[in-house]
């Protein structure tokens, strides 16, 4: 029987911990254990036909930290350990299987870590090929701490090899991954990813599994994994001991099963004795796989939104269309500024973010992952992926840290043939417009048709439609009156008879009308009450999110109206009209009132005030004679520490706000910009934090800053400071061991005969250092590095 | 071969706190204290930070010996370094030591550098207060039933060579246990995290202020 065949009927069995025993057999601490496949594969295979003997089926080859960081002959390595494995599965009868056996690179990915996505897909590749080659019966992906490295893993095993793939993580007792997922987040991207059995191992005992086994049961339509740890390891008279031994072990591990799941065995601490109990004690327990769930589910690296019960609110506003100043952003490749957009969007409500970076004039691949990657890092939300460019899709599907919305297929034969092997590959709930080859058809009964040929369709790709999402389109009321009527009725139609959930982008319902949040809103409402599941909208929308608490409210998807009572007591009577001009700041107690609240660190004020000055004023009059004078009385009470680190920076906030006042009145005109500077943190240093104070400061004080990030090779700031004639180059480094790749960087740039001068800094540099590699300057601080690129830019 | 048992300690929910006096030292404030604003904006970010925070350490005892001048001999390696040498005398063992606030805390720090800088620094200050509460705490309870051990001792102190990390990671299974992951250039992710090495049987003779033990004499942050 193949191993796939195995897992469905009956309970399967893995063996249990390696690393213990190897050590009771004299592996040192430090030693590397896989070398042990060549050294000592008597040892090993000894071990293994102890487990056999136990009554395991699976054995896990020696391979648990085999990848190329760590060894260079890694196809002996593997080879040998998977040959250790078939030799002992050899000598025994019966369901007997060998696992392929992945653990972490232990390099944490970007942009927190400094390992690159695909990097990691390769590295584990390289694996998986020779284990495929060397007759491996499956791939078992094993005690992973985080979603985003486990994904890169399983894309590896897909596009390598055609065995099958478990998976299994280490959830803590809050039953979270140590990065943050939920077992509802890792189900829904792992079923996407098409794994065939997932669950956990490694870190807790088997009586704190029990609590989670149901968590992964109930959200799940595979076999469920369940590989505990023999209790926790504590060192008594010297000796290695853990506090779960084989009866008790296997006691739980009955349990286990009667919660459901029918793949088991042990892990750290566990001997072939716990895996010989937990088989006599479960092996006539009934066998039950977990029931097939439909749901409709997206996820992100800590949680997963499922679609269904309450409405759940897309939040629109990453979208250049119709924004001067998102597209301005795009183009000048602004990411903290789309960043915010997305983080005010969830501090609003959005349990989702559209991400659509789409404008002609930019390279949309690079930017749709380059947005995905960061914003990835900075907010929790599920994000709906939004682009017409196929590549585009892809790849930001690909580095996706979740199971995401896509947006979207439609009726036409290319546009299903384009996103349906995306879906199918890297998993994904896609929205489907029912437009047609023909358009959109009139009528509800027509839009009806389509959404049912793109569900048959999406079928024939092995797509459920569970993980479809039909958009039945929502057409300005005021181009036709009928409008409205006909999408409400083809949601119902929809819902009735497809049983699939629907989504809109409700706005459209309003273009070309005053005020057109009342009428938007008004529709929302409308929506809700004919089923509409997912709303693509603008959280900042007052009209909006009133209508979607109240929504909530009154058809009892609000506890104790809890939410509604929380959100409704903050509104006061100035926020309930949103068409009245924003009014005057309430104290202007200063004479230069915009000094004051610069100096103050006041954003919204020195925003507002900036924008009003600037109406009656010169713009450049209000950049010398407050913006810049306010800035100047901060930065030298810095100097002369009277003031301190996060004022300053408040004050930088504060005064940019007031730039983006002054620069919106000189739309046209020249900007006003003192010079370009280029900043990075060094190659092999991921500490940004000093070189973002820097930029802050140096953007506030009106120059251009080209921000490379951390970890950036010497080459590609040569390469940017060559091409944007570059006058100052600031460079950053945290630890003594990257001040290298900072002397290298300035060698670099010296030899591009550019005369670019070097300001650098970071907590290790010194001016001693800073001479010893040659910079033209050592700045203590952020104001130094302001007051230095001063000199440098008035010095021509 | 003697036994080598990496145990681990997970940080009960408010376990670890901040220490405030150090976070505003780190922020350049010295001893003046914050004014209103700031220390409302700090209050809401220990909040923040707090929530974020997951804390882990994991421990394990080891042999030492000293079989030639300026090297130590932990067990299973070698370490040749003068400061180390010096800090351990007398020590007939040491424990070797790892510990993180996690991953979601290196998470806050960006969002906040994105949106809000004034914060990412506060709480970046915090955090370091943090983790070195976390690193107090943890120690104080390893080593409750020894009589005498020295303080905390991290690679990149002195001449204790950085690329020991590597040695770290591997032997306490810090990737495992910790989620902690070291980049190429041996610096630790999640960034709050510390590893060391405790010396016991001995009271060290140079390690009663910590800044005393770093040899980055004009660091801002020097305490005295």
């Amino acid at each position: 029987m193949n191993i796939l065949e195995k897992i469905k009927t009956s309970i399967t069995y893995f063996d249990g911990g390696m690393g213990t025993m190897l050590q009771e057999r004299g592996l040192a601490p430090g030693e590397l254990p896989e070398l042990w496949n060549i050294t000592h594969p008597d040892v090993i295979i000894d071990i293994h036909k102890a487990y056999l003997e136990s009554g395991c089926n699976i054995i896990t080859a020696n391979t648990f930290g085999a990848n190329r960081l760590k060894f260079d002959n890694l196809e002996e390595i593997i080879s040998c350990a998977v040959k250790n494995a078939k030799a002992a599965t050899s000598e025994f009868d019966g369901d007997r299987y060998v696992a392929y056996d992945i653990g972490s690179l232990g390099k944490m990915l970007k942009p927190l870590g400094d390992l690159e996505f695909e990097d990691a897909v390769s590295l584990f590749a390289d694996g998986i090929k020779i284990a495929e080659k060397s007759g491996a019966d499956l791939i078992l992906i094993e005690t992973m701490n985080d979603s985003y490295e486990t994904k890169a893993a399983v894309l590896a095993a897909k596009e390598n090899s055609d065995l099958p793939i478990f998976v299994t993580c280490v959830y803590d007792e809050n039953a979270k991954l140590m990065t943050g997922a939920d077992p509802a987040a890792m189900a829904a991207m792992l079923e996407g990813l098409g794994v065939d059995a997932l669950g956990m191992n490694c870190s807790l005992g088997p009586e704190q599994m029990i609590k989670i086994v149901p968590k992964l049961v109930s959200e799940t339509s595979i076999p469920v994994i369940v590989n505990p740890n023999a209790g926790l390891p504590k060192s008594v008279n010297g000796k290695t001991v853990y506090d779960v031994d084989a009866e008790a072990f296997s006691d739980y591990m009955v349990d286990i099963v009667k919660a459901g799941a029918t793949i088991i065995g042990g892990c750290c601490g566990t001997t072939p004795e716990f895996i010989r109990k937990t088989v006599e004690k479960t092996k006539d327990l009934p066998f039950k796989l977990p029931e097939k769930k439909n749901n409709t589910v997206v996820s992100s690296y800590t949680h997963a939104v499922k679609v269904g019960s309450v409405p759940i609110l897309i939040g629109e506003r990453i979208n250049p269309t119709g924004k001067s100043k998102f597209k301005a952003a795009l183009r000048e490749n602004n990411l903290d500024y789309i960043l915010n957009e997305g983080i005010n969007q969830q501090d609003a409500g959005a349990d989702i973010l559209d991400v659509n970076v789409g404008l002609p004039e930019i390279d949309e691949v690079k930017m749709m992952v380059s947005v995905v990657t960061e914003l990835q890092a900075v907010s929790d939300l599920p994000l709906q992926l939004d682009t017409v460019d196929p590549t585009a899709m892809e790849k930001s599907m690909r580095i996706y840290n979740g199971k995401p919305l896509v947006n979207s297929v439609n009726g036409k034969p290319e546009s299903m043939k384009a996103i349906f092997p995306l879906v199918k590959k890297y998993g994904g709930v896609v929205i489907a417009l029912t437009i047609g080859t023909a358009g959109i058809p009139e009528t509800a009964e027509g839009r009806y048709e389509i959404a049912k040929n793109i569900i048959d369709e999406a079928e024939k790709y092995g797509i459920d439609r569970c993980n479809i999402i039909v958009d039945p389109l929502a057409m300005t009321i005021s181009s036709d009156i009928r409008s409205a009527n006909v999408t409400l009725e083809s949601i119902r139609l929809i819902e009735q008879r497809l049983g699939v959930h629907t989504s809109l982008g409700v706005s459209n319902i309003s273009f070309g009308l005053p005020n057109r949040d009342f009428v938007t809103s008004t529709f929302f409402a409308i929506a809700m009450q004919n089923g509409l599941d997912c709303a693509i909208m603008n959280p900042f929308s007052f009209e909006m999110m009133k209508i979607y608490h109240c929504y909530k409210a009154l058809r009892g998807m609000d506890e104790n109206c809890g939410e509604y009572i929380a959100y409704a007591s903050n509104i006061t009577a100035s926020n309930t009209s949103t068409v009245t001009e924003s009014k005057k700041s309430a104290s202007e107690d200063s004479s230069d009132p915009l000094m004051h609240a610069i100096i103050k660190g006041l954003k919204e004020k020195a925003g507002s005030v900036a924008a009003r000055l600037v109406k009656e004023n010169d713009p450049l009059k209000v950049v010398n004679e407050q913006i810049i004078p306010a800035l100047d009385t901060v930065g030298k009470g810095f100097e002369e520490k009277t003031v301190f680190l996060p004022q300053l920076l408040m004050s930088a906030d504060a005064a940019k706000e007031a730039f983006e006042a002054v620069k919106a009145a000189l739309t046209g005109t020249d900007q006003p910009s003192k010079g370009t500077i280029i900043l990075a943190t060094v190659k092999g240093d991921i500490h940004d934090i000093g070189k973002n104070i820097v930029k802050v400061l140096l953007s506030n004080y009106g120059f251009d800053v080209i921000d490379l990030g951390k970890d950036v090779p010497p080459e590609t700031i040569r390469d940017c400071a060559v091409e944007n004639d570059i006058k100052l180059v600031g460079l950053s480094a945290l630890m003594t061991t990257t001040v290298p790749s900072m002397e290298e960087t300035i060698k670099l740039l010296r030899e591009s005969g550019m005369g670019t001068k070097v300001v650098v800094g970071g907590a290790v540099l010194t001016q001693e250092y800073a001479d010893m590699i040659g910079a033209d300057h050592y700045a203590k601080d952020a104001m130094e590095t302001v007051r230095y690129a001063e000199s440098i830019f008035e010095e021509k | 071969m003697s036994d080598f048992t990496v145990e681990l300690k997970i940080a009960e929910k408010g376990e670890v706190r901040t220490v405030r006096e150090e976070a505003v030292r780190y922020l350049g404030y010295g001893k003046r204290s914050l004014d209103e604003f700031t220390e409302k904006m700090t209050a809401d970010c220990e909040k923040e930070l707090l929530e974020a925070v997951n804390a882990r350490c994991c421990y394990a005892r080891t042999k030492i010996e000293f079989p030639r001048n300026n090297v130590v001999d932990i067990g299973f390696g070698e370490i040749e370094s003068h400061d180390l040498f010096t800090h351990l005398q007398g020590c007939y063992g040491a424990i070797l030591f790892a510990a993180t606030i996690g991953i979601g805390v290196d998470r806050l720090i960006a969002k906040y550098s994105r949106i809000f800088p004034a914060k990412s620094v506060i709480i970046d200050a915090l955090a370091s207060s943090a983790i070195e509460y976390w690193c107090d705490k943890a120690e104080t309870e390893i080593t409750k039933n020894i009589e005498k051990h020295c303080s905390r001792f991290s690679a990149g102190y002195g001449d204790f060579p950085l690329s020991f990390q590597k040695d770290f990671v591997n032997c306490l299974d810090m990737t495992r246990k910790l989620g902690v992951t070291l980049s190429d250039s041996l610096l630790m992710t999640p960034t709050k995290s510390v590893t060391a090495v405790i010396g016991l049987g001995a009271e060290s003779r140079t390690c009663d202020n910590k800044c005393m033990r770093c040899t980055n004499k004009h660091c801002i942050y020097r305490s005295t």
